[in-house]
């Protein structure tokens, strides 16, 4: 077992295009990028959108942070697919296409979409700068401070979690193999001493912000200054035009036929499944 | 019992290299101090000992077993583990019930169980403690319920993390005679430390590391007298060698490589005798 899809979500300083843009342009860019991605079903716009932000995971320098993350979602990818394959049927909400398996692989790439997007965001982001920017954009400080202090911790709190795996499976408990009902049983001896640790932490870390006067002025100041440079510029304006773009394309012209393009019907799974079990019925002699 | 290293690098998966080409042979019983500078790679090694990492170059064999083929939960019955930090292991609702959480692992009978959480309660004496919550307890006794459920299976190596962190003077002394004791059944007994003192009158071998190399390996006087050695590695020689190279620098004939108070005492009542 191992934590390494959570460094997907973890700030790393490199001196890059994207590192250098301003917080607030980037959130506005993530944000939109997901309101966009969320209004389709079908699997062509979803993987033009997915594809479209390989480049910038190239140019963010991430691209090893990102395959571990993928890795790290092949439980879920796995099981997405298969129970939207499956269990499909003109109920699914959202279902507008008569492909299951087409679906369930629009469902799976718009969750790695969506992934990618945050990935490179938190990953591009500094955690100071990314409370600064919320009290920029008038969210109450105490909020914003919480905020950026949880995603601060988000690495510590994964390599704590590693600890304490290896600390139990040094006094004997099997982590390394067993039945699904024994690794969930498994899970205590790990998940509260990480509890305990962290609201431990959190205690003192209030603590020590109380005895240095936390809260003491109202009016706060920062040592840095985040500022919005052209590039934050071009590419907040890049994200309007895409997004207008995307509401004349999709709700004005209407789209393309093609774009509801499914996968033939010997690809759906149920079909594969199917002929799988005639396959052994046949060989076996089953009637 | 028998720890063999043969020429093991590791690299963390962020590219830092925290082992380079160590090996180390330990044999029967011995009781083994490893010292060295923050960030030297003592913790590293030692996580190699009972196969939470494994080397990228070389083998460990724990009596024989290499470490890349079986888990970390097998080996724990072989060598018991205590962290640096309580925090990391203690999860149950009562002091007993934590001690008793790596025998049942083993699969140890319900009487046996009974029997051993018996007597590392009575060592430790964490009686009064013993239906109560182990996070309510202070940091030095939590440290103690961490040791006394990792001894209670009775493991045949024994490695610790700074033990002597956060431990009054009484818990220290203990600890050590329990080390020792142990030692004398044969075992093998590896303690992780930057408390000089505590290592010098009763460690037989003491390994420095700096920079994630073995830098000096050998009898405690040897290492310990090494000024280049204890340079490297960011260490303190013991009071009372400083001592002894101090007055051998003023009276040649006083010998400079003392370690212990009781060596200290009979080489100045030799001095006051003879007569300076
Ligand atoms: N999980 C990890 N990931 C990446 N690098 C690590 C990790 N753990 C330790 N390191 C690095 O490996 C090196 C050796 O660390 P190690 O913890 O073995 O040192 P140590 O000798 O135990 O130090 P200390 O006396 O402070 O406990 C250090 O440079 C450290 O930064
Ligand atoms: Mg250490």
């Amino acid at each position: 077992m191992s934590l390494t899809p959570l460094s997907a979500f973890e700030f790393k300083k490199k001196n890059t295009i994207i590192h250098n843009l301003d917080p607030r342009s980037k959130l506005f860019f993530t944000v939109i990028l997901s309101i966009i991605i969320l209004q389709y079903n079908s699997l062509i716009p979803i993987m033009i959108i997915f594809i479209s932000l390989i480049p910038l995971i190239t140019f963010a320098k991430v691209v090893r942070e990102w395959i571990a993350s993928l890795k790290g979602l092949t439980f879920l990818i796995f099981f997405i697919f298969v129970i939207d394959s499956l269990y499909y049927s003109s109920y699914t909400p959202l279902a507008d296409s008569s492909s299951p398996t087409t679906f369930a692989l629009a469902m799976v790439i718009r969750l790695l979409a969506l992934v990618t997007a945050f990935s490179i965001f938190f990953q591009t982001v500094h955690p100071d700068d990314l409370g600064q920017a919320l009290v920029k954009l008038k969210v109450p400080y105490n909020f914003a401070w919480a905020l950026s202090t949880a995603y601060r911790f988000v690495p510590t709190l994964a390599k704590e979690a590693q600890t304490i795996m290896d600390a139990q499976m040094s006094r004997g408990l099997e982590l390394q193999s067993g039945n699904l009902i024994k690794r969930i049983k498994n899970f205590i001896p790990i998940i509260i001493p990480l509890f305990v640790s962290s609201i431990r932490r959190a205690w003192q870390l209030a603590e020590a912000m109380d005895s240095r006067a936390w809260g003491a002025s109202k009016k706060r100041t920062f040592y840095y200054e985040i500022t919005m440079s052209n590039g934050d510029y071009v590419l907040i304006t890049i994200t309007i035009v895409i997004l207008l773009f995307q509401i004349y394309i999709t709700y004005y012209l209407g789209l393309p036929e093609w774009v509801y393009w499914q996968l033939p019907y010997w690809l759906e799974l149920q079909y594969i499944i199917e002929k799988i079990i005639q396959f052994f019925k046949l060989v076996f002699n089953i009637t | 019992m028998s720890i063999s290293v043969e020429s093991i690098s590791f690299t963390y998966p962020n590219a830092t290299q925290a082992l380079e080409n160590v090996s180390l042979e330990i044999k029967g019983s011995e009781l083994v101090a490893i010292m060295g500078e923050n960030g030297a790679g003592k913790t590293t090694l030692v996580k190699h000992l009972n196969g939470l990492l494994k080397p990228n170059k070389g083998k460990v064999l724990i009596n024989g077993m290499d470490t890349k083929t079986v888990t970390v939960a097998k080996l724990a019955r072989e060598v018991g583990f205590v962290f640096q930090n309580p925090d990391h292991q203690l999860f149950a609702s009562t002091v007993d019930e934590e001690i008793s959480f790596a025998l049942k692992n083993f699969g140890f009978s319900e009487s046996e169980i009974n029997r051993r959480v018996e007597t590392v309660i009575n060592f430790f004496e964490l009686e009064k403690y013993r239906k109560l919550s182990p996070f309510i307890l202070s940091g030095g006794e939590r440290k103690r319920v961490a040791l006394a459920s990792v001894l209670a299976p009775d493991p045949k190596i024994l490695i610790v993390d700074e033990p002597t962190i956060g431990q009054d003077f009484r818990q220290k002394e203990k600890f050590l005679k329990n080390l020792l004791e142990m030692v004398d059944e044969g075992k093998i007994v590896i303690v992780v430390t930057h408390d000089v003192e505590f290592v010098v009158p009763n460690f037989q071998r003491i390994i420095v590391m700096s920079k994630g190399k073995v830098i000096a390996d050998g009898g405690i006087r040897d290492v310990l007298t090494d000024f280049k050695v204890l340079k490297r590695a960011s260490l303190l020689p013991p009071k009372i060698t400083e001592l002894s190279w101090n007055i051998s620098q003023k009276i040649t004939s006083f010998p400079k490589d003392l370690i212990s108070v009781e060596e200290a005492r009979k080489a100045i009542l030799n001095l006051i005798k003879r007569g300076f």
